[in-house]
C-alpha cells in the first residue's frame, strides 16, 4: 500500500498545491468581501455568507477534482491493467490511493480556510467578536469536499450503461453537502450526513475499484453501499427537479391572512396573495376600504407587530441545545445590532454586551450589568447566562429566568426591567412599536409569565401588568401591537402549532387581548381561525411524489432513537420532536406514499420479470423499492446488471445470456456457426 | 515458483462469451495454451483478442463460459496469482514522472522475487539509462522498460497484448529478442497477441486465429499455411465464375487467370478445380501473412480485367 501511496501523493502533490493555491484564492476573495463597505449590514465575521459559500462551493469542488485526477487518466484501458496488475490485492491498491488523495486533500483546503481563521481571530482584524468555534461551518464544508472525493472516484470508476447515472455519486454528495450546508441545520444533523454519507460512499467507491467498475464482481456490502448511493443520488435528482420546477412553476410569495391593528386600534383581518395586500376586513368579515396607496405604504396606518418570543425553557417539547445552526453568527454571538460607528452585540459565553467600532475594529465598550465601560477600564458585572435575546429596531432585551434586561447602545446604559414574584416564570417577551421608526424611548416591552402580562417602557416604567388569561386549549402569545397615544396594547394569542394538528388548528378561534392602559380595561375578542398561509400555486404539491418523504422523515426519527439509545440529552430532545413530526407527515401523507410506493414496487416487479432475475431474494428489493418510492425504482434500475435476454435457439423461449442452460429446456449455448474453414488442429471445439 | 495449477494447461479456457451491450464480441471460445509455448494470437482489429486477454487477466467480466490461469479462476485472482503472471498491456504505460529507475525499484516493492539482473539486462538491451525520465523516453524504449518491468519477476506465464504496436522493426527485433532471451531460458509459457504476422511467424510455436469474435484457427504455424492453399488455374481463354467449393475463402480473375485461395482443400476440391479445364492448375505456398490476409479478409471474389479497363479507353 505504501509504493502506492507514495506513487499518488507524487503524482497528484501538484494538482493538490494548486488547488490549494486557488482554492486559497477564492477563500481570500470571500474573505475580502467581508470587509467590502457596502457590506456594511452583514458582519465580519468567518461565517459570512459571501465567505462561507466560497467553503460550501469550493471545497466540494477541490474534493471532486482531486477524486477525478486520481482515477480519470489511470481509467484508459492499458493503464488500469497498469495499475492493477500487481501482486497486491486491489483492496490495497484502492486504499493506498484514497488515503493519498485524502492526505493531499485535507491540507489543501484546510492551510488556506485555517489561515482566514487565524486572521480573523487577530484582535483588530474584524469588528466583530471571533469565538474558534465558528470555524466548525468551514470545516464541516472541507468535510463535505471527502464526500465528493469519494463521490468522483465511484463516478470515474463505474461502467455503467448510461452515461448519465455514473453522476449519482456525486449527486449523493451534494445531497449530504445540502443538509451540512443548510443555514438552518444543526450540527447534530451534519454529523449524521457526515457520518452516514462518507463511509457509503467510500465503501461504493472501494467495490467499484475491486470489480474494475462492474456491478456483478463487486463484494455484497459494496453492492449494498451503492444501492444507497443511487437512491440518494436519485432522490437528491428529484428533490433538485421538484425545486426547480416550484421555482419556475410556481410564483415563490405565497398567499395568507393575519390579524393586525391599526393606529386607531381596530382589529383588521388582512388578506395576502402572491406576496401583496390584497383586500382588508374586520372581525365580523366586513370589508374595509383600503386604498391603493394604503395597500403600497401599510406602515403608515398599522401598528409595527412585535413578535413575542417564547423562551425555551419554558416549552421543553421544543429542540434545544445541538439543533440550532451552528452555521447563523447569531447562535455564536446573539443578536447583532448597529449604531453610528459602532457595531454591538451579545457575548454569551462571556455575558457582555460588546461593542466594537467599526472603522478601527476594535473592541470600545462593554456592557454589563451596571451599564457600558470603556474596553480598557475594568470589566462590568456580567449578565450571565441567558434564555434569549429579544431585539427590535436595534434595541435588544436580554431574557433570564428572574430578570430582564433591556440594552440602550445610544446612552450606553442598561435597565433591569422585571424581578419574579414569588412562582412566577417568564414565558414571553418582546418590545412592542408604535411604528416602524420608533426608537428606544418610544417603544415598550411586553412580558408574558405564568401569572401576569406586564407592560412598561424600555427603562423599566411599568405602563400595565394584567392577569395573563386563562384558555379552555393550549394558546401561546404570537404578537403584540402598541398606540401609545391611547397607551393601548394588543396580544394575539394562537393555537399552539406544536400541540395541535393542522386539521385541529383550522377549527380553533385566535384571540385578541385589548389591555388599555390609561382605562385600565381588558377586553378579550375572539377571532374566526384563520387558514394556513400556503403556496400560491397548490397544485405543485403533486411533484411531491418525486421526493422520499418517507425516509426522509423515517431517518430523522431514526436517528434520533439511536441517539437516545445511546444517552444523548441533545438526540432524545430530537427523538421526540421528530416522532411528533413523523406523526403528522404519517396523518397527512401515507396514503399518496404508498400509492407512489406500490407503483414503482409493480413496475420494479416487472422489471426483474421480464429481464428473468426473478429470484427469491427479489421480495426485498421490491420492499426497498416500495419504502423508497420512485428514487428507489431509479436506483435499482441503474444498480442491477440487468443481463441481455434472448431467445433459446433450441426451445425459442427467453433466456439470459449470461446463464449457460436454459432453464426452459435445458440446452447450452450452440458453438458458432462452422463453415468448413476452420482450422483447429489441437481442438478448440466444445467436446 | 509454486503453487495450485502447476500440472495442465497454462491457459484452459472454455465457452468464454463477452457481450457488450447488444453485440457478442467473443462467442463460445474454447482454447488450451499448454505449458512451455509461445502462442500467437492473431485477428483483425475487434475481432476479441484484446477483450478476451482481458477477460484472462480479470480486468472484464465474461458473461458467460469460464477460464483458468496457471489452474486458477480468471474471475478471481490471488496477489500470488498475479505474481506468477507478467503482463504487459497495449500501449507500454509508464508513470512518466518516474526516471527509469525509479521504475524498477516502484514495481520491485510489490514483488517478492525480483530479479534485477535481467531487469538491468534488458534495459541495457533497449539502451535505457536509469536516470532517463520515463516520460522522455521513445516509443520503443518505453516498451523496452516495460518489457523489463514485466520480466524481472520471472513470471511464469507472460501475456503480451500487441506489444510490438506503433514500433519501429528495430524496436521490435529488440523486444523478440529479449522476450524470447529471457523466457526460453526456463521454457515458461508466452501469450501474445499482434497484427505483425513476421513477427509471430519468427518466434510463436502455435497460433489462434479469431475473426469476428469467433476462434477459427488453433494450430501451428506450418499446419496453417499448409491448410491455406492457393491454387492459380491459367486458361485460354476469360476464366469461368469460380466454382462453389466449401473451403473457398478468396478468388482473383484476370484475363487469363484465376486464383483460388482455398481452406482445407480435398482431393474432391480438386477434381472441381480440373473440372473448370484449365490449361494448367498451379498450387501455390503462401506466407503467413498472405495467408492470414486471404483467411480473414473481406470473403467473395474480386475480379481485375484488362479488357474492361481497355475498353473504357
Amino acid at each position: 500500500m505504501s509504493g502506492i501511496f507514495w506513487k499518488e501523493v507524487r503524482e497528484n502533490f501538484l494538482w493538490a498545491v494548486l488547488g490549494m493555491i486557488g482554492f486559497g484564492i477564492a477563500l481570500a476573495y470571500g474573505w475580502s468581501t467581508v470587509f467590502a463597505p457596502n457590506n456594511w449590514q452583514s458582519y465580519q465575521s468567518i461565517l459570512s455568507p459571501s465567505f462561507l459559500m466560497v467553503t460550501t462551493f469550493g471545497a466540494p469542488i477541490l474534493g471532486m477534482a482531486l477524486g477525478f485526477l486520481q482515477i480519470m487518466p489511470e481509467r484508459l484501458r492499458d493503464r488500469w491493467a497498469f495499475l492493477i496488475h500487481r501482486p497486491v490485492t486491489p483492496n490495497r491498491i484502492f486504499w493506498g490511493k484514497a488515503a493519498a488523495g485524502l492526505t493531499l486533500y485535507f491540507p489543501a483546503a484546510l492551510i488556506p480556510f485555517l489561515l482566514a481563521g487565524w486572521h480573523a481571530s487577530m484582535p483588530g482584524a474584524i469588528a466583530a467578536p471571533f469565538d474558534w468555534a465558528m470555524i466548525r461551518p468551514g470545516l464541516a464544508d472541507i468535510f463535505c469536499g471527502a464526500l465528493f472525493y469519494f463521490g468522483a472516484l465511484l463516478t470515474a470508476l463505474r461502467e455503467t450503461k448510461w452515461f448519465g447515472s455514473k453522476a449519482f455519486g456525486l449527486l449523493a454528495a451534494l445531497g449530504c453537502s445540502a443538509v451540512v450546508s443548510g443555514a438552518g441545520n444543526s450540527l447534530l444533523q451534519t454529523r449524521e450526513a457526515l457520518l452516514v454519507g462518507l463511509p457509503i460512499l467510500m465503501v461504493a467507491a472501494w467495490g467499484a475499484f475491486c470489480a474494475n467498475g462492474e456491478f456483478n464482481p463487486q463484494p455484497r456490502l459494496a453492492k449494498a453501499a451503492l444501492a444507497l448511493v443511487l437512491f440518494f443520488g436519485a432522490a437528491e435528482l428529484f428533490g433538485l427537479v421538484s425545486t426547480l420546477a416550484e421555482m419556475t412553476v410556481q410564483r415563490p410569495p405565497w398567499n395568507g391572512q393575519q390579524y393586525q391593528v391599526d393606529l386607531q386600534g381596530r382589529i383588521l383581518r388582512m388578506q395576502y396573495k402572491y406576496g401583496q395586500l390584497n383586500s382588508v376586513s374586520d372581525v365580523q368579515g366586513n370589508p374595509v376600504p383600503v386604498s391603493a396607496e394604503m395597500k403600497e405604504r401599510t406602515e403608515k396606518w398599522l401598528a409595527g407587530p412585535g413578535l413575542l418570543q417564547s423562551l425555551r425553557d419554558s416549552f421543553p417539547e421544543m429542540p434545544k441545545k445541538g439543533h440550532e445552526s451552528y452555521r447563523i453568527f447569531e447562535n455564536y454571538f446573539s443578536d447583532p445590532g448597529y449604531t453610528d460607528g459602532m457595531l454591538w452585540f451579545y457575548a454569551p459565553k462571556q455575558g457582555f454586551s460588546l461593542g466594537y467600532h467599526r472603522q478601527n475594529r476594535t473592541l470600545e465598550w462593554i456592557g454589563g450589568v451596571e451599564g457600558f465601560v470603556h474596553s480598557e477600564r475594568p470589566k462590568p458585572q456580567p449578565f450571565g447566562p441567558l434564555g434569549s435575546v429579544v431585539s427590535q429596531n436595534n434595541n435588544p432585551l436580554l431574557l433570564k429566568k428572574d430578570t430582564v434586561y433591556s440594552l440602550d447602545w445610544v446612552e450606553l446604559q442598561a435597565y433591569r426591567l422585571w424581578t419574579p414574584q414569588a412562582g412566577e416564570t417568564l414565558l414571553a417577551a418582546g418590545v412592542a412599536l408604535p411604528s416602524w421608526e420608533s426608537d428606544f424611548n418610544e417603544m415598550a416591552c411586553v412580558l408574558q409569565t405564568n401569572q401576569h402580562i406586564l407592560g412598561m417602557t424600555m427603562k423599566g416604567d411599568p405602563l400595565f401588568e394584567v392577569a395573563a388569561p386563562s384558555f379552555e386549549k393550549t394558546y401561546l402569545s404570537q404578537y403584540c401591537f402598541f398606540i401609545p397615544k391611547d397607551n393601548r396594547f394588543f396580544i394575539e394569542y394562537r393555537p399552539d402549532g406544536r400541540k395541535y394538528s393542522d386539521d385541529e388548528r383550522k377549527k380553533m378561534p385566535f384571540y385578541m387581548q385589548e389591555i388599555d392602559a390609561k382605562n385600565s380595561t381588558v377586553t378579550m375578542t375572539e377571532m374566526p381561525p384563520l387558514p394556513e398561509w400556503h403556496a400560491s400555486r397548490p397544485w405543485t404539491k403533486c411533484l411531491d411524489f418525486l421526493n422520499y418523504r418517507v425516509w426522509n422523515d423515517a431517518n430523522s426519527v431514526l436517528s434520533a432513537w439511536i441517539g437516545k439509545a445511546i444517552g444523548s440529552e441533545e438526540m432524545e430532545d430530537s427523538f421526540r420532536w421528530n416522532r411528533d413530526h413523523f406523526h403528522g407527515y404519517l396523518r397527512h401523507n401515507l396514503i399518496p406514499d404508498i400509492i407512489t410506493g406500490l407503483l414503482a414496487a409493480a413496475i420494479a416487479a416487472g422489471l426483474l420479470w421480464r429481464r428473468l432475475v426473478w429470484e427469491r431474494g427479489c421480495w426485498g428489493l421490491l420492499a426497498l423499492v416500495f419504502l423508497g418510492g420512485l428514487a428507489g425504482l431509479v436506483a435499482l434500475w441503474f444498480w442491477f446488471d440487468w443481463p441481455r435476454v434472448e431467445a433459446c435457439p433450441a426451445c425459442g423461449k427467453r433466456r439470459r445470456t449470461d446463464l449457460e442452460a436454459c432453464p426452459g429446456c435445458g440446452a447450452g449455448w450452440p458453438e458458432p456457426v462452422r463453415d468448413g474453414t476452420e482450422i483447429l488442429t489441437f481442438g478448440g471445439e466444445n467436446v | 515458483m509454486s503453487g495450485k495449477g502447476n500440472e495442465g494447461p497454462a491457459i484452459a479456457i472454455r465457452g468464454l462469451t463477452k457481450y457488450y451491450g447488444g453485440q457478442k464480441v467473443v462467442d463460445q471460445l474454447h482454447l488450451e495454451i499448454p505449458r512451455g509455448c509461445i502462442f500467437g494470437f492473431l485477428g483483425r482489429n475487434g475481432a476479441g483478442k484484446t477483450t478476451t486477454i482481458r477477460m484472462l487477466m480479470g480486468i472484464v467480466e465474461p458473461t458467460r463460459g469460464t477460464a483458468e490461469v496457471l489452474g486458477h479462476d480468471c474471475t478471481r485472482w490471488t496477489p500470488e496469482l498475479r505474481e506468477r503472471v507478467g503482463y504487459l498491456a497495449e500501449g507500454h504505460h509508464v508513470y512518466g514522472w518516474m526516471s527509469v529507475a525509479e521504475c524498477g525499484r516502484f514495481q520491485a516493492g510489490f514483488y517478492r522475487r525480483w530479479n534485477w539482473d535481467i531487469f538491468h539486462a534488458v534495459i541495457g538491451h533497449f539502451n535505457l539509462k536509469e536516470k532517463q525520465r520515463a516520460g522522455g523516453l521513445s516509443r520503443g524504449q518505453r516498451a523496452g522498460l516495460c518489457l523489463a518491468l514485466t520480466l524481472a519477476p520471472e513470471p511464469e506465464l507472460l501475456v503480451l497484448d500487441d506489444p510490438a504496436l506503433g514500433l519501429d522493426p528495430v524496436a521490435r527485433r529488440s523486444l523478440l529478442e529479449a522476450m524470447l532471451y529471457v523466457t526460453r531460458q526456463d521454457d515458461r509459457t508466452i501469450l501474445f497477441s499482434s497484427h505483425l504476422l513476421s513477427d509471430v511467424e519468427r518466434v510463436a510455436d502455435r497460433i489462434a486465429v479469431m475473426d469476428r469474435g469467433v476462434l477459427r484457427a488453433y494450430c501451428t504455424i506450418d499446419d496453417f499455411r499448409a491448410r491455406v492453399r492457393q491454387f492459380i488455374l491459367r486458361f485460354k481463354e476469360r476464366p469461368p465464375a469460380p466454382p462453389e467449393l466449401p473451403g473457398l475463402v478468396h478468388s482473383f480473375r484476370t484475363d487469363r487467370e484465376m486464383a483460388l485461395t482455398i481452406v482445407n482443400a480435398s482431393d474432391a476440391d480438386r477434381a472441381v478445380m480440373s473440372g473448370l479445364r484449365p490449361e494448367a492448375i498451379e498450387e501455390v505456398d503462401l506466407g503467413l501473412e498472405e495467408a492470414f490476409v486471404s483467411y480473414v479478409g473481406e470473403r467473395g471474389e474480386k475480379s481485375f480485367f484488362l479488357h474492361d479497363l481497355g475498353g473504357k479507353k
